[in-house]
This record gives C-alpha cells, sequence and structure tokens, in this order.
C-alpha cells in the first residue's frame, strides 16, 4: 500500500501529527474544559470549514500553483446563502458552489490562457469577488433557513455531520491524490511543469482541477459557516486564505509543488483549530492568536524548505 | 550482420520538407526502416536532427512528403498517436519528475492499476526492479527523481520509452552524458533490441559509435540529406564529409609549435566548494583544451577563471605575476576574457543593439563618464567587419543574429580589452559550420598575439582540431593529459570516462 512517492508523503505528515498531539495534550492538561462533549463538537463545527479551505487550497499546491483568492470566495458564499436561502431553500447550496467552482475557473483561465502569475491572479480575483460581495451585502446580514442549520449542526455532537463532512471529503481526495493515474498527473505537474507536460499531462485540465476544486470546497467553507451563523457576512472569509496556505505548509505541502499528503493537511488544520481552541478555553487575547499562528506559518515554511536544487 | 537484417520496410520516409515560417529546416529526406534495424541519424547542431525527430515522434507534423509506417500514412497528431502506432522516444533532455520515484517516472500515465482502478504500487516497483535489472541499469527503482544523475536520468528515460513497448524507438543522443560503462550498456540494448525485431532510430555525435552499432546511416546537413548508406559502405571520413560538407582540414586552423619554457597561466592546487584542488598550466598562445562528459568540473572551472565562483585557496600566476580572482571584476582587470556557455542568460543583452552591446564595458581606454557615439560606432564598424558579422547595421537587436553571429559579438567585445588569456566555454555550440570556422581562425589568429585560450568542450571535433593539448576531467578532477600528437576520440573519451592515464598506458603495452 505505501510505496514510493505515497510513503515519502505520507511520511511528510509526521509533524503535523506530533503537533495536533502535542497541543491537544498541552490543552487538555492546562484545561478541564477540553475533553467535554460540547467543546470537542465545537471543535469539529470549526475544523469544517478550515478543513475544506484548507483542501481545496492543498489540492492547488500540489500542482505547484497557489490561490489567494479563497477567502473572498468563501464570504461571497456567505452572502449568497444568506440572500437565496429564503427563497430557494435546499438550492441554494448546489447554486453557491457552482458559483464557488465559476470563480476556480476564472483563476484558471487568467493562469492557463493569459499566463498571469497564480500569485497575481488569485489577488486579482479576490479583489473582484470582494467587490462583487459587498454589492450584494454590503454589510453581514440576510438570513439563513434554519432547516439548514438543524441538519448540518443540530446534534451538538463531535461525531455528527461536521466531522463527517470534513472527514468524507478528505478521504475522497486522499485516494484521488494517492492511487488514481489522475492525482499522479496533478503531483507530476507540481514536479516539473515542463517534465509532466512532456509525458503528457495536460496543463490545462490539471489548472481547471485543482482551482474548480479549490474554489468549490472554498464555497462549500463559506456555506457552512453562513449556516452556522444563520446571516451572511461580506468579509468573513478574509483569514481563512492565509490559514488555508499555512494548514497546508504545516500539513507538510511543498509551496513549489508535487510534495505533501492530505492527510498532513487534515492534521495541520486541527491543530490550528487546537490553537484557536487553547487561546479560547485559556482565555487569552486573541491578537496574540494571530501572532502565534503567524508564527506557526513562518515556522513551518523553514522547517519544510526544500534545499537547493539538486540536492538529494 | 548485415545479411540478418529484415529487407521488408517497417517504415518508409519520401521526400519530407518541413519549414517554419520562410527558414525550411528540412529539405526533401528520404530513407528506410526495416524491422529491426539500428539507424544512425548523424549532422551537426542545427542540421535538422531533431526536426525529423519531433516529427516522427508526433510533436511537429511536416509540409511536404509522405511518411508510411507498416505501409499506411503515418502523419501523427500527437505524441499520444505516435506512441500508439508504436514510435517511443527518449529525449536527450531529460522528462523526468523530481517529486516521484524512478519506478513512478518510469509507468508515468501507464502504472499498473487493480480492477477499481487503483494503482498498484508496490507491483509497480516491483516491475521496475525488474525491468532495470534486465537493461543492464542499476537503479534502485526506490529512488526520487531528484537524486539521479544525468546519465541516471537518461536511463529511465530510455525504460519508460521502452515500457510503451515500441516497434520503433527513437534515441536523442543517448550516450552524451554517459561514461563509457554506461554508453556500453546502452550500445548493447541497442543490439538486444535489434534481436527481438525493435527497430531503433538514434542520434549520435560519437562517430565511434555509429560505426559500431548502426546498420544504416543517415547524415544530415542543413536540412538536406548528404548521406545514406548501410553498413559497410561508409567509413568515418565519409561521415564527416557528409557532415560538414568539407574536410576537417579546410574548418580548423594550422596550429603552429610553440615555445614550450613560456607559461601564460598556471594554477597550483586552487580549490573551491564546487571545485578540489587543481593544477594546470596554459603556455603563451597555446590553447589548452578541457573534454569531459557533462558536468564533470567544467562549469565551476569556467566560473572560478571569471571570477563568477572564485577560487578559496591555492594559487593563480597570470603572465608570472600571482592573481586574486575575487570577482568578476578582479578577473576581467587581471585580462581574463570569459565567454560563456550559454550565451542568452550570462554574454548578451539581446534586446539592445550590436553597438550597445558591443561597447558594454568593453572600450577599457574609453572615457571613464561615458562614450561618444562617434567612438561607439567606430569601433563598431571596425569590428563588425574584422569578425564578419552579419547584420543589416551596428543597430539591429542582437537578438535577432543567429547564434553564430551572436557569438562573434561577444567575441569582437571581449577583445577590444587585449585579454591575456581567454577562457571559452562551448563557444560554438549550436553555431553553424561557416561561423564555427571563422570562429576557430579568429581564436587562431589571438593566439598568434600572444593570447592564451582556455577551450572547454563537448565537441570532441573542435577539441581535436583546435588544441594543442587536451585536459580530461572526470568528476571534478583531472584525469589525463593528451599532447596533440596523440589525440584520437577514442583516447579521450576513454580518459573521461575516468580510466586514468596509467591504466590506459598499461592496457597500451598490453596489446603491443
Amino acid at each position: 500500500m505505501l510505496e514510493g512517492s505515497f510513503k515519502f508523503n505520507v511520511l511528510l505528515t509526521l509533524p503535523a501529527l506530533v503537533l495536533t498531539i502535542l497541543l491537544a495534550v498541552v490543552t487538555g492538561a492546562l484545561s478541564p474544559n477540553f475533553v467535554t462533549e460540547t467543546n470537542l463538537a465545537n471543535l469539529a463545527t470549526r475544523l469544517l470549514p478550515l478543513g475544506l479551505v484548507a483542501l481545496g487550497e492543498a489540492m492547488v499546491l500540489f500542482a505547484g500553483r497557489i490561490d489567494l483568492s479563497v477567502g473572498s470566495i468563501f464570504s461571497l458564499s456567505t452572502a449568497i446563502v444568506a440572500l437565496t436561502s429564503d427563497t430557494l431553500g435546499w438550492y441554494a447550496i448546489p447554486v453557491t458552489l457552482v458559483i464557488g467552482i465559476a470563480c476556480g475557473l476564472f483563476n484558471a483561465a487568467g493562469i492557463n490562457l493569459f499566463r498571469i502569475n497564480p500569485l497575481v491572479m488569485g489577488l486579482a480575483t479576490a479583489a473582484i469577488v470582494k467587490g462583487v460581495t459587498l454589492l450584494i451585502l454590503p454589510s453581514p446580514g440576510g438570513e439563513v433557513n434554519y432547516e439548514l442549520y438543524d441538519a448540518l449542526f443540530g446534534s451538538e455532537r463531535l461525531l455528527a455531520m461536521p466531522l463527517f463532512l470534513t472527514i468524507g471529503a478528505y478521504a475522497a481526495l486522499v485516494v484521488i491524490m494517492g492511487w488514481t493515474r489522475f492525482g499522479r498527473s496533478i503531483y507530476a505537474f507540481g514536479s516539473d511543469q515542463r517534465a509532466a507536460f512532456v509525458n503528457g499531462v495536460s496543463a490545462w485540465k490539471v489548472d481547471l482541477a485543482v482551482y474548480g476544486v479549490s474554489g468549490f470546497f472554498a464555497a462549500a467553507a463559506g456555506i457552512a459557516v453562513s449556516i452556522k451563523i444563520l446571516s451572511g457576512d461580506p468579509l468573513i472569509g478574509e483569514a481563512y486564505t492565509l490559514d488555508a496556505v499555512s494548514a497546508a505548509i504545516l500539513g507538510g505541502v511543498a509551496l513549489q509543488g508535487g510534495r505533501g499528503s492530505l492527510i498532513g493537511v487534515l492534521l495541520a488544520t486541527i491543530s490550528l483549530v487546537l490553537v484557536n481552541n487553547a487561546f479560547n478555553l485559556l482565555d487569552l487575547d486573541t491578537n496574540f492568536q494571530n501572532i502565534a499562528k503567524g508564527l506557526i506559518f513562518v515556522l513551518a515554511l523553514v522547517f519544510f524548505m526544500r534545499g537547493k536544487a539538486g540536492e538529494a | 550482420m548485415n545479411a540478418q537484417a529484415p529487407q521488408t520496410p517497417l517504415m518508409t520516409v519520401a521526400g519530407i520538407s518541413k519549414a517554419f515560417g520562410r527558414n525550411t529546416v528540412l529539405k526533401n529526406v528520404s530513407f528506410s526502416l526495416a524491422a529491426g534495424e539500428v539507424l544512425a541519424l548523424v549532422g551537426e547542431n542545427g542540421a535538422g536532427k531533431s526536426t525529423l525527430m519531433n516529427i516522427l515522434s508526433g510533436n511537429l507534423s511536416y509540409d511536404g512528403g509522405e511518411i508510411e509506417l507498416e505501409a499506411e500514412p503515418y502523419r501523427p497528431a500527437g505524441p499520444a498517436e505516435a506512441v500508439r502506432r508504436g514510435i517511443a522516444i527518449a529525449h536527450q533532455e531529460t522528462a523526468i519528475m523530481p517529486d516521484l520515484t524512478v519506478a513512478e517516472n518510469i509507468y508515468f500515465r501507464r502504472e499498473p492499476r487493480n480492477r477499481f482502478g487503483f494503482l498498484r504500487q508496490r507491483r509497480m516497483h516491483g516491475d521496475a526492479a525488474a525491468l532495470l535489472a534486465e537493461l543492464g541499469f542499476a537503479i534502485d527503482p526506490h529512488r526520487f527523481g531528484r537524486t539521479l544523475s544525468a546519465a541516471e536520468r537518461q536511463m529511465v528515460e530510455i525504460s519508460r520509452a521502452l515500457v510503451q513497448a515500441p516497434r520503433i524507438l527513437v534515441l536523442d543522443e543517448p550516450t552524451a552524458s554517459l561514461s563509457a560503462h554506461a554508453a556500453d550498456t546502452v550500445l548493447q540494448l541497442m543490439k538486444t533490441l535489434k534481436a527481438r525485431g525493435t527497430s531503433v532510430i538514434f542520434i549520435s555525435h560519437r562517430l565511434s559509435e555509429v560505426m559500431d552499432a548502426a546498420d544504416r546511416v543517415v547524415v544530415l546537413k542543413d536540412g538536406e540529406m548528404t548521406l545514406e548508406a548501410t553498413r559497410g559502405t561508409f567509413d568515418r571520413d565519409d561521415l564527416i564529409q557528409a557532415m560538414v560538407g568539407r574536410k576537417l582540414s579546410n574548418i580548423f586552423p594550422t596550429r603552429p609549435d610553440l615555445d614550450a619554457s613560456d607559461v601564460m597561466l598556471s594554477i597550483e592546487k586552487a580549490h573551491n566548494s564546487a571545485l578540489p584542488p587543481i593544477s594546470l598550466t596554459v603556455r603563451r598562445g597555446e590553447i589548452l583544451g578541457i573534454a569531459g562528459l557533462e558536468g564533470q568540473g567544467q562549469k565551476p572551472l569556467a566560473e572560478a577563471l571569471c571570477g563568477a565562483r572564485p577560487f578559496a585557496g591555492g594559487t593563480v600566476r597570470l603572465d608570472g605575476e600571482p592573481v586574486r580572482l575575487n570577482s568578476t571584476a578582479a578577473a576581467i582587470a587581471a585580462g581574463i576574457a570569459s565567454i560563456p556557455d550559454d550565451r542568452k542568460h550570462e554574454g548578451l543583452a539581446l534586446g539592445l543593439s550590436i553597438r550597445i552591446n558591443m561597447s558594454l564595458f568593453a572600450i577599457s581606454d574609453a572615457s571613464r563618464f561615458g562614450l561618444p557615439l562617434a567612438r561607439e560606432r567606430e569601433f563598431g564598424e571596425v569590428a563588425r567587419k574584422r569578425f564578419s558579422i552579419r547584420s543589416t547595421d551596428l543597430e539591429q537587436p542582437v537578438g535577432e543574429l543567429s547564434g553564430g553571429n551572436q557569438q562573434k559579438v561577444v567575441f569582437a567585445r571581449w577583445l577590444a580589452r587585449r585579454p591575456k588569456l581567454l577562457v571559452l566555454h562551448e563557444p560554438t555550440k549550436g553555431i553553424d559550420v561557416q561561423s564555427k570556422s571563422e570562429i576557430y581562425h579568429l581564436v587562431n589568429e589571438l593566439t598568434q598575439q600572444g593570447v592564451s585560450v582556455i577551450l572547454i568542450s563537448s565537441d570532441l571535433l573542435e577539441l581535436i582540431g583546435l588544441s594543442d593539448r587536451i585536459l580530461t576531467l572526470y568528476e571534478n578532477k583531472v584525469t589525463g593529459q593528451i599532447e596533440r600528437a596523440d589525440f584520437s576520440e577514442e583516447k579521450i573519451m576513454r580518459l573521461s570516462a575516468g580510466i586514468v592515464a596509467e591504466q590506459l598506458e598499461r592496457e597500451g603495452a598490453e596489446h603491443a
């Protein structure tokens, strides 16, 4: 089962695993409220949106690209759900997902057809999407159908929909990335675009796939949050872009592409949620939380830094 | 051997031609290939070999003529169709994914899968181990692409082509980066394939290989076929004549004898992080050739001499004076001119005119605060004539010139500084024969004015034709020195493969 690059990629997740266990143990030791059904359910609820955004971002990073528009797509999705769920009901979800995918395809088109630098394209798409969001929902508001809340967050337990959805999404993509030719092609493309192209990988298909998936999951995360807060918020997704990239890097995904495993991304997402949880449980200033998250990101980058080209 | 080759052609190429815009790169090329036949495609850089190969592999279409494969027209829409029709190619510029293992690279997009469509990683690595062992390539299939040497990458590239079970295997300079031993493995492999009925088309610059392995040879020059011959009906001289269109003696200048005592450059145990201690001397007016396989220390040596990656210790004397080549500026000031192997990235500002490129830090005795336009023009015109740079005028951007003429601009620029030592790294790569010959004569002329030259080249003909003495590098160390009287391709190749001189002499004694 574990052989070759797949084995190596799974080994890259070890630091995230250690960090997750460490954070859980430390928080558990410091706060009696950590291992309670309410807190664990709360963790799963927080894990869902960040987990989904990070999943999409990691897919883009595997291909050696980056998507800086996920936060904006996230915000837009909360706005769309808040504005349409009254009239569309359940159908608001697929409509929002399709719009998320469309944003991803816009990224893919700019990067692949017009050769726009992925960093710049992400920033541009983010600006456009943010503008549209603020046009349709200038300030937090709107309303979300309560039925949706009941279905998704109704049972306040750890083993409930939020956790199942997160695990399900990761499981599906872990299988695709690790055990299919398609996943292998994405890794190959991220590893060396020219070599992958010479071997018959279509850059256009890879870009469409990874940015489409990223847009889809950013939208899904936005949907989840809008249902949770029962409204839309045009700026709520802002912080998710950095958190998503951060989770992917912390999980062992190479910023240059071609390396890493989604298992590590899930573990890293759990770590970030635990950091957040620890700050809340221990009643620390939330500003320190941002500083801590930024530092974790930098440390992860340094830790996983790829050596100079050609080194073993 | 010739009698064994089957008579029915597997593929016939009939009068094909190809042009890019108004530039015709292939003119009326025809040959045929039988099943189990080994065909060598020979020619200088830019002769059209790559174009022909890209047509066969489906990367390019052709304009005129007709190719038939197994009596069916062959006009592949892309590489995938070429593979379907049974033509696989191993590129010289390998396409190895650094983050995939050797096995994953070999079976990329052809991975064994179970009935659910999932990859069978373990089975694939096992298959790869068996395949590599069968081919005689000693590489662990679990190693990652990024850890492979140039030679190993080439072996993986060849293995990948063979996984496609081709009727015709096209090998683009398969041995260029290989040591003599590994090259033998590849030549042996071609014979094995031939015995199995697989046809091989290989491109090679090593004429000894062509003589050894080819049943049929096709020589291209400037897009035209100048020779098609079967084994036994041609010799080395025929090949060279067909490749360059004239006798070698007309391309290379005649070198004068040198005064052995007058040393221009002496390096004693100089070293840096990329280069173990190296010692060598170059006499005044001498051309010292440096031979070696790709990546055996040529680049670090060139970079150390021009101050880009300085020596960390040891002594360097130029014209009797100790010099410290701590920066490119120091090297230039000491009198060392350097022409790097990569003109596009290291030597020229392609968007600027010939005039500006020539005067960029070239004219040392010019005014400190700028150069009068008139002087630039005067210098430029003189240089353009002297170096016979073919251009519309001095204001033409350098990027519009041919490779050979670009190289002459680089020469003109450096020579204006009257250097003592000229370090040339692949000075004629990708340049037409006419320009090559002009550059050779120019270099010869310079040495007669007392300039010494270090010529680092992978082109054996060039090294043999121009050098007074040749040093071979292997794994960043000097493995041998050959005087002009003893020059031979075989000798250079063997020393380049790390077989040290003493061993060579011993073998020679045994034969005698």
